[in-house]
């Protein structure tokens, strides 16, 4: 029942820290029809970004976490602007762009900060204590934050004029520009928000594991996995989605082994596209 | 129609073109020679070759408009087959190698019914799923394939004693194999193999209403294409005598569309020309890795944006194939 019950809360740490790196991930595709390879980027950006605020300068984490995902979120825009912009559309050419932007993202953190692996102090020490369960406060952080940033970003998407336009260019864009939509506003805050979701995942995570330059390339696997069986451009697909893999993930790792865990889940996806390309829930086109 | 009327106007090899392939491959051949065989440019030109055979193993599902992120893996397939039987199980390396492609093809004809079903982004999200499973395996089944620790002492390819064994033999092998494949691909690209596929890329529908198998020609392409990464990757296990799955992930068959992309259109000298940018940039600054990282990231940006006309005509092929097959 104990261990039942830990497995549960790192599951869905991880499930839901998984689900604001691939909802970002999935926006993008949607609005940009861009596979966004670098994205696990900026998850690594935002936990070094926090290993700054908080690690180097010393703010307070919740503060040092905001900073973190809007300062990225930002850096997100001008990386939509200045690289992607031209590219929308262009799956192949979007791919390769985001392809080179991870290689040169990750060589720049391991010039400044290096290769090696860092530690970011945790902000809170210690655990709950239910009857005969442990529940570590710092992972039960982590669960609470994600979920008020995916509670927030659901109405953002569902609710408010910004979230209805961002669906509506995702759906079709020409006829969202004929309704007066400002598409290429659109494209840029999408792609910031994306980065902004990731960066804010990073920047969790960062006390809970180590950091180093190469950790986003396992985090957007991760994201990429969720997608396809959600179905490219579906968010509640993605989180559905993020639920499942992070419970069997945790469950075939604690009873097996992390490499055949991750087989089986690639196994999953291609059984997916073979059987139900637009994946469990997404729309077919 | 207009793209099956090709085949009466398709360029067929004249006398001085013939002539001019010949001096090309005799020069690719023999300028080590002339420059007392420098050690280090050996090793460089035969990275080259090695891929570049592999960079237009991809062009060939370039021309499909298939983009397969599995090629990492077949290269892997290739050389972990040709190391495992001529080292484990006494094979001469000269027949490991011609297994080893064949492996790679059964590989492609296994999955390829039913994976050339799906098309477009997914079919780069498949391959690249299968792509980290097999990678997988090398990493799992460790008895077998060494893990995480490598692969080593595999013999290196004589030729029965015909080479030297020097680096210069292996630049011999590896140039001729890449040479081979240039010349033969063109070949098929100039007569059946380009016409089909460029009928295919017009006019899927009415191929198919024609009565040609589309699928069936796709496999066999796909298989092709397999067979040829698995030779380029026998190639690589036998000159560099030890592998480990790092060198046969993702990035391995990213780097392989990437050179068809800088190559800047879909011709098969676009891709060798890809390869003879990319591969010297991490040799030349292998000491500096991070730095060469950066530059080599820095330079694929600024030629994706600044020299978007090559790569165009590239980008809207596939685009298009992506896009307008129902």
């Amino acid at each position: 029942m104990q261990l039942a019950i830990q497995i549960s809360i790192i599951a869905l740490m991880s499930a839901f820290v998984y689900a604001l790196v691939a909802l970002g991930f999935t926006l993008v595709f949607g609005i940009l029809r861009i596979v966004n390879f670098a994205h696990g980027e900026f998850y690594m950006l935002g936990a070094y970004a926090v290993y700054v605020f908080y690690g180097q300068l010393g703010w307070p984490y919740l503060p040092a976490i905001a900073a973190s995902a809007l300062v990225v979120g930002l850096f997100g825009i001008l990386t939509e602007r200045i690289l992607f912009r031209r590219f929308a559309g262009d799956e192949m050419g979007g791919m390769i762009m985001s392809l080179a932007l991870a290689i040169t993202l990750q060589a720049a953190v391991s010039l400044i900060f290096s290769v090696d692996e860092h530690s970011v102090a945790r902000p809170v020490e210690g655990a709950i204590e239910l009857g005969r369960i442990f529940l570590a406060k710092d992972q039960l952080l982590v669960v609470a934050v994600t979920l008020l940033a995916l509670a927030a970003f659901y109405a953002l998407i569902e609710k408010t004029r910004l979230g209805i336009t961002i669906r509506a260019v995702a759906q079709d864009r020409e006829v969202a520009l004929l309704q007066g939509v400002r598409s290429w506003r659109i494209m840029a805050l999408t792609f910031g928000l994306a980065c902004m979701l990731a960066a804010l995942a990073g920047a969790l995570m960062a006390p809970i594991y180590t950091i180093h330059p190469y950790m986003g390339e396992l985090v957007v696997v991760k994201a990429f996995i969720i997608v396809v069986l959600g179905g490219l451009g579906s968010l509640p697909g993605a989180v559905a989605a993020a639920l499942i893999l992070s419970f069997t993930e945790a469950i075939a790792a604690t009873f097996y082994n992390a490499t055949v865990a991750t087989m089986l889940s690639f196994l999953i996806v291609i059984a997916v596209l073979l059987v139900r390309p637009a994946g469990l829930m997404g729309r077919t086109s | 129609m207009s793209a099956l009327s090709i085949s009466q106007s398709a360029p067929r090899l004249g006398p001085l073109r013939m002539l001019a392939a010949f001096l090309l491959a005799a020069a690719v051949l023999l300028w080590p020679l002339a420059f007392g065989q420098p050690k280090f440019l050996l090793h460089i030109a035969i990275m080259i070759a090695i891929y570049g055979a592999l960079a237009m193993s991809m062009n060939l599902m370039l021309r499909i408009g298939q983009l397969s992120l599995a090629h990492g893996a077949l290269f892997g397939i290739g050389a972990y087959a040709s190391a495992i039987l001529s080292r484990d199980y006494g094979w001469p390396v000269e027949l490991s190698f011609v297994a080893s492609g064949l492996i790679a093809a059964l590989v492609a004809l296994v999955t390829g019914p039913v994976f050339m079903r799906i098309k477009g982004v997914h079919f780069a999200l498949l391959t690249f799923a299968l792509g980290e499973v097999l990678v997988l395996c090398f990493v799992e089944f460790s008895d077998i394939f060494g893990g995480n620790n490598g692969f080593g002492q595999i013999p290196a390819a004589t030729l029965g004693g015909l080479l030297p064994p020097t680096r210069y033999g292996s630049y011999l092998l590896t140039a001729s194999f890449a040479l081979a494949v240039y010349f033969g691909l063109g070949a098929l690209y100039r007569r059946e193999l380009g016409i089909i596929t460029e009928s295919i890329h017009q006019n899927e529908a009415l191929v198919t209403a024609s009565g040609f198998e589309t699928l069936q020609f796709r496999v066999a392409v796909f298989a092709l294409s397999a067979a040829i990464a698995g030779w380029s990757g026998s190639l690589y296990a036998h000159y560099q005598g030890y592998i480990s799955p790092d060198s046969f992930g993702f990035w391995t068959a990213v780097n392989a569309i990437i050179m068809n992309v800088l190559g800047g259109a879909a011709t098969l000298t676009g891709a060798v020309i890809g390869a003879v940018i990319l591969i010297p940039l991490p040799e030349l600054l292998r000491d500096q890795q991070q730095y060469q990282r950066l530059i080599y990231g820095l330079t694929l940006m600024a030629l994706l944006l600044f020299m978007p006309r090559g790569l165009l005509g590239l980008a809207r092929q596939v685009l298009s194939s992506l896009r307008g097959r129902s």
